[in-house]
């Protein structure tokens, strides 16, 4: 079992609510790759609701499949 | 087999367009495992094969009201074949599903070896990108990445990513695929990968670190005497370190899954999470397997008894085999259901979960080392998302 440290800060993950979150609000995070995390789940959520399906799933091997063919808007890489 | 049972249908479609490889990696899951099925099976998928499997494909749409599909050539090494095996394998898919109104990502991991401009050139063509599989820089990827006679592959496969880098192919590169290797330096693998100095850079690097496809009967190196240890967290935890506080840039997807799953959201990779598995695989002789890395654990264990020629993949998806990897939480072992991690990891990489005692029904072998990374890379992140990101509750102060 995870210890009492990560089971809090799941416990705050967990309350994160990504059904409100918009790409604004990914301006004020810091950190680069967490911003980049971020927006292609947004985008790529924005993807899923228009083809009507779920969330594209790119299983194992998806290192095959670049991100920018899942979404439909790429950040732009530094 | 039932065909009235709500199935989940497939997405991704690996075809294994060749089985044979032109190197001899020791670790390979295929060819220096418990299963020997690759002897077997034809050296390439033919075109019936191919055109068959396409059929299938659509038909699955066409049940499914599914409009787009990945296909990821897969091998041994699928550019064994040569350019004209591509090429006819490329105008299948164009014929008989793009051309028919499925938009198909076409995918590939190879071990780049074999990558020639002509063949780059019908990859532009057709749409194709690829993975290429590497453990890092020369040196290192020649530990266990050998060709035949043992020699290393190392060299002739950074000369190969240099020519994939090029302005001209770097549309094609999607991504490195490296597997941990304890006896390396976390530091100097992350270098190479996401250096903007190293000799492979590239403007934004997308890498996954693959586990060792070892399990409890066949133990990890490292993990031989006791599987509570976390020799692989430590490694992912330093690779995860340099890229999130010193390279700050390129995509680790173990870690993207990890992240989105510590908020809830599904894993875009079957190896973490709890998500339902929509990958299947067709060998070159047209049977459908579950998912090749089961060759892992014991000799036939990805087999359904399924084939193109026989079978659509409705009944395929009705299989119990596959069905198991679809139920979630069900599919797990008690140990695992009752851990208040099991959303984020989702118990881990099936074939990592084996034991000739137990089956399936055991936590992955790498536990620990997922415990330690979630931990590592929930300390991480939670203030920087709390910071910025909407909660339905206000926070509570815990951490210290």
């Amino acid at each position: 079992m995870p210890d009492k440290k990560l089971q809090d800060a799941l416990k705050q993950l967990d309350a994160v609510d990504l059904a409100k979150m918009k790409v604004d609000d990914l301006k004020a995070v810091k950190n680069p790759v967490l911003a980049k995390v971020l927006r292609d789940f947004l985008i790529s959520q924005e993807t899923a609701s228009h083809h009507n399906s779920h969330l594209v799933h790119i299983s194992h091997y998806s290192t095959m499949v670049r991100p920018e063919d899942l979404v439909i808007d790429t950040v732009k890489p530094r | 087999m039932p065909g009235t049972e709500a199935v989940l249908p497939f997405h991704t479609f690996l075809w294994k367009i060749a089985s044979r490889c032109n190197i001899n990696c020791s670790y390979c899951y295929i060819y220096n495992s418990q299963d020997s099925g690759w002897s077997k099976q034809p050296r390439f998928m033919s075109e019936q094969v191919a055109r068959q499997s396409a059929k299938r494909i659509l038909e699955h749409c066409r049940r499914h009201d599914k409009d787009d599909v990945c296909i990821t050539f897969h091998g041994g090494e699928p550019l064994l074949g040569g350019v004209e095996h591509l090429r006819m394998l490329s105008a299948v898919v164009r014929e008989e599903l793009r051309d028919r109104g499925i938009k198909v990502t076409l995918g590939m991991q190879s071990n780049g070896l074999l990558f020639t401009p002509e063949i780059g050139e019908l990859m532009l063509k057709e749409g194709i990108c690829f993975g290429i599989s590497t453990d890092g820089p020369p040196a290192v990827n020649d530990l266990y990445r050998v060709d035949h006679s043992g020699r290393g592959t190392g060299q002739a496969l950074e000369e190969k990513i240099k020519l994939i880098m090029s302005p001209r192919y770097r549309p094609l590169f999607s991504g490195f695929l490296c597997v941990i290797n304890l006896e390396t330096d976390p530091l100097e693998i992350a270098r190479y990968l996401f250096s903007p100095d190293s000799p492979i850079a590239c403007d934004w690097p997308s890498v996954d670190f693959m586990l060792p496809h070892n399990n409890h009967s066949s133990r990890p190196i490292g993990k031989e005497m006791d599987v509570s240890i976390a020799p692989y967290g430590e490694w992912l935890v330093k690779v995860f370190d340099y890229w999130f506080h010193e390279a700050k840039r390129g995509n680790v997807r173990i870690f993207n899954s990890l992240i989105l799953s510590l908020l809830g959201a599904p894993s875009d990779v079957e190896s973490v999470g709890l998500g339902p598995v929509d990958l299947i695989v067709i060998e070159t002789n047209g049977e459908i397997e579950g998912v090749d890395t089961l060759k892992s654990t014991f000799d036939g264990a990805p087999g359904l008894d399924c084939n193109v020629f026989t079978h659509d993949f409705d009944a395929v998806a009705a299989h119990r085999n596959v069905k198991r990897r679809q139920i979630g939480l069900g599919g797990l072992c008690r140990t695992c259901r009752e851990c208040s991690l099991v959303n984020v990891c989702g118990g881990g990489y099936l074939p990592h979960r084996y034991s000739d005692q137990n089956g399936f029904d055991n936590p992955s072998v790498y536990c620990a080392d997922l415990m330690l990374l979630i931990n590592h890379i929930a300390a991480n992140v939670v203030d920087q998302i709390l910071e910025v990101l909407p909660t339905e509750a206000p926070p509570i102060a815990v951490r210290g």
